[in-house]
């Protein structure tokens, strides 16, 4: 019983942060630097990174899609939940499998993250316009996760040195 | 990163960069909005630019008749008469126009005004009326009640509730008089794209004849085919134009005036090429409605050289022999299947 | 149940890494070149909402700026084609990518605003081969 109530606090507030994280990122959009929609940095991504290497598959897939759906609750629109989803479900594919295959670091890890984000994100476009005319979007997207994922890739060997999951409680 | 965008970027502009300029003589083209639809004329000629202000003069003007939601136009005025026992006295050229237009009932019916308000496709607010109120207003369409004198220059219609919409001839009919005006204005050379309607005039400046295009109507970014066109009209009626979907029921903007439903023919796009614009206009609709069998009975009492290509929902594109003369077919890696259609 | 990984524990990028790299700039080199549009000295945009056609500019021979107002959408927008180029010239949705992205003037380039299911496309023919599209 003590086991589920650590592992509960520890979801929920993993939760808060990529909630948080994402709603930060929200507020200073790459996209006036950079005129392509769909880009930004991913940092929500660095919390599922985490839960996936420092807790489990099954509590990173929790804390995503609690996380998508308060996004949505938060933001108030459906279609918005369509596309954190969409990105998030195969970025989370992209990593847990690749967190599995050797020989890999986290920049490798999280640029597949970034790039499968971006991936999905212009699926659920294409599902919402019924067109694939957002397909034209996705090479630019796609080569900007290069760097976005170097980046999150980063932040995430730090946090994960910093924040050993047996001290994950002590330290928050 | 600004590196890695700037490639694709490049890579973009120096592909276009690459296509040939233009090689014909000075071409002058305009656009504008009118009956509900984007219009443009491309001229050539050195008095192209006058002829074509004109033409555009002369396309607004008949809207100022034909329109039935301009309070003071000929249409509206007949229609706010409805039902009073008074003749209207209209512009000779509605008079005629209603005319020309009342003989293709029952399949081509211009009292179907009632019907289209009811889907609301006049009003943008589509909904599926019941079936008792279509009970109730198809008395009301009925082109062979509209009374027309064209001696007096006057028309009637005898019952209140009936309503003329001239929307399925007035764009085709303004091509031929756009086409006569920069006929007059010395201009041998013009394409006009009335809407759908696509009307040469001449052929280009080079002698050869224009290339007209027709829509897949399953994917509007892809043509049918490509048919050469000189001195005449091809215009195009389809379901896929304006349509809504209710109850996972798709809903189109052709009415089948005996019905009151959208027309059920078999039939995707219906494409006519007529040396009249107003005759291609009308008759792409009323072929529509007719189904691919009915319409080529017709085509074959037809002795003017006017000709169609139908696009059945089973793939089939029947195209009438007088279209066989250099055409490109571009349907067949779609699943489209051409068919010659002979005498 | 924890899925500890030596991914995790590394701190420096590794020779995988440079191959998911690859795979990813092949495959969006790839994806461009599958998407490179028909280049045409006529450029045509077409404005469509939930699909279906609104308006359609030929860039190409426009002679004066246009300005379209689309008010019947979620978030009300204006339009605005000149001779070559359209763009949104001001939206009233959240994040406002539409009127981020600019001009666009070449045969390929898109303009979504996804909030309104709006498509800007301008499409590139050349002027030999169709003079009219009916339809």
């Amino acid at each position: 019983m003590q086991f589920d109530i650590q592992r509960l606090t520890r979801c929920a507030v993993l939760t808060a942060l990529a909630l948080a994280l994402s709603v930060a990122e929200g507020l200073v959009p790459l996209t006036i630097l950079f005129p392509l929609p769909g880009l930004r940095l991913g940092l929500a991504n660095l919390v599922t990174v985490y839960a996936l290497c420092r807790l489990s598959g099954r509590d990173a897939l929790l804390i995503l899609s609690a996380r998508c759906l308060l996004g949505a609750l938060v933001g108030g629109n459906l279609t918005a939940l369509a596309f954190s989803l969409a990105g998030g479900l195969l970025a989370f594919l992209a990593m847990w499998a690749l967190l599995h295959a050797p020989g890999l670091s986290l920049f490798g890890v999280c640029i597949a993250g970034a790039a499968a984000h971006n991936t999905g994100q212009i699926l659920a476009a294409m599902a919402v316009l019924g067109s694939s005319a957002a397909l034209a979007y996705l090479p630019p997207l796609l080569l900007s996760s290069l760097a976005t994922g170097t980046a999150t890739g980063a932040a995430s060997i730090l946090l994960i040195r910093r924040l050993p999951a047996s001290g994950l409680m002590r330290h928050l | 990163m600004k590196k890695l965008l700037i490639f694709p970027l490049t890579c973009l502009l120096l592909l276009t960069g690459c296509a040939l300029p233009g090689t014909e003589s000075k071409a002058s083209s305009c656009q504008f909005f009118a009956m509900d639809t984007i219009m443009s004329i491309t001229a050539y000629g050195s008095s192209a630019d006058g002829a074509m202000v004109a033409a555009q003069q002369e396309i607004n003007r008949l809207e100022a008749l034909f329109s039935r939601t301009r309070d003071d136009s000929d249409i509206s005025k007949l229609n706010a008469a409805a039902g009073s026992g008074q003749a209207v006295t209209l512009d000779p050229e509605t008079v005629s126009l209603l005319d020309f237009a009342r003989d293709y009932a029952p399949w081509f019916d211009i009292t179907i005004a009632p019907v289209m308000d009811a889907w609301g496709f006049t009003k943008d607010s589509n909904r599926v009326p019941s079936q008792e109120e279509l009970n109730r207003l198809l008395p009301l369409v009925d082109a062979s009640r509209l009374e027309v004198d064209a001696d007096r220059s006057v028309a009637q219609l005898p019952q209140a509730g009936m309503a003329v919409d001239l929307g399925g001839v007035a764009k085709g009919y303004a091509g031929d008089r756009a086409v006569a005006i920069l006929a007059e204005h010395g201009i041998t050379s013009a394409i006009l794209a009335l809407g759908g309607n696509i009307t040469a005039l001449g052929t280009k400046p080079d002698g050869s004849a224009w290339n007209v295009a027709v829509k897949d109507p399953k994917d509007t970014s892809k043509y049918i085919c490509v048919i050469p066109l000189v001195n005449k009209t091809a215009a195009t009626s389809g379901g896929y134009e304006r349509y809504f979907v209710e109850n996972g029921v798709t809903y189109h903007h052709i009415i089948d005036p005996t019905t009151g439903y959208p027309a059920n023919s078999g039939l995707l796009s219906v494409t006519v090429v007529a040396d009249e614009s107003k005759k291609a206009d009308l008759l792409s609709t009323y072929c529509f409605v007719l189904g691919a069998d009915r319409a080529l009975d017709a085509w074959r009492t037809w002795t003017d050289g006017t000709e169609l290509i139908l696009v059945k929902t089973d793939g089939t594109v029947l195209i009438t022999e007088g279209l066989e003369e250099g055409l490109d077919f571009q349907g067949k890696e779609r699943g489209y299947e051409c068919q010659i259609v002979r005498r | 149940m924890n899925a500890r990984s030596s991914a995790a524990d590394r701190t420096r990028p590794t020779l995988l890494d440079g191959a998911v790299v690859l795979f990813i700039v092949v495959a969006a080199v790839a994806l461009f070149i599958a998407l490179k549009p028909a280049g045409g000295s006529v450029l045509t945009a077409t404005v469509t909402v939930d699909g279906q056609v609104i308006a359609q500019y030929d860039l190409t021979h426009l002679t004066e700026p246009e300005t379209l107002e689309v008010s019947d959408v979620p978030y009300p927008l204006v339009i605005r084609a000149e001779p070559g180029r359209i763009r949104v010239e001001k939206s009233s949705c959240p994040d406002n990518d539409c009127v981020h992205i600019g001009w666009i003037s070449s045969a390929g380039g898109q303009i979504i605003c996804l909030p309104n299911r709006l498509i800007i496309s301008v499409t590139g023919s050349s002027e030999s081969t169709v003079d009219g599209v009916t339809g």
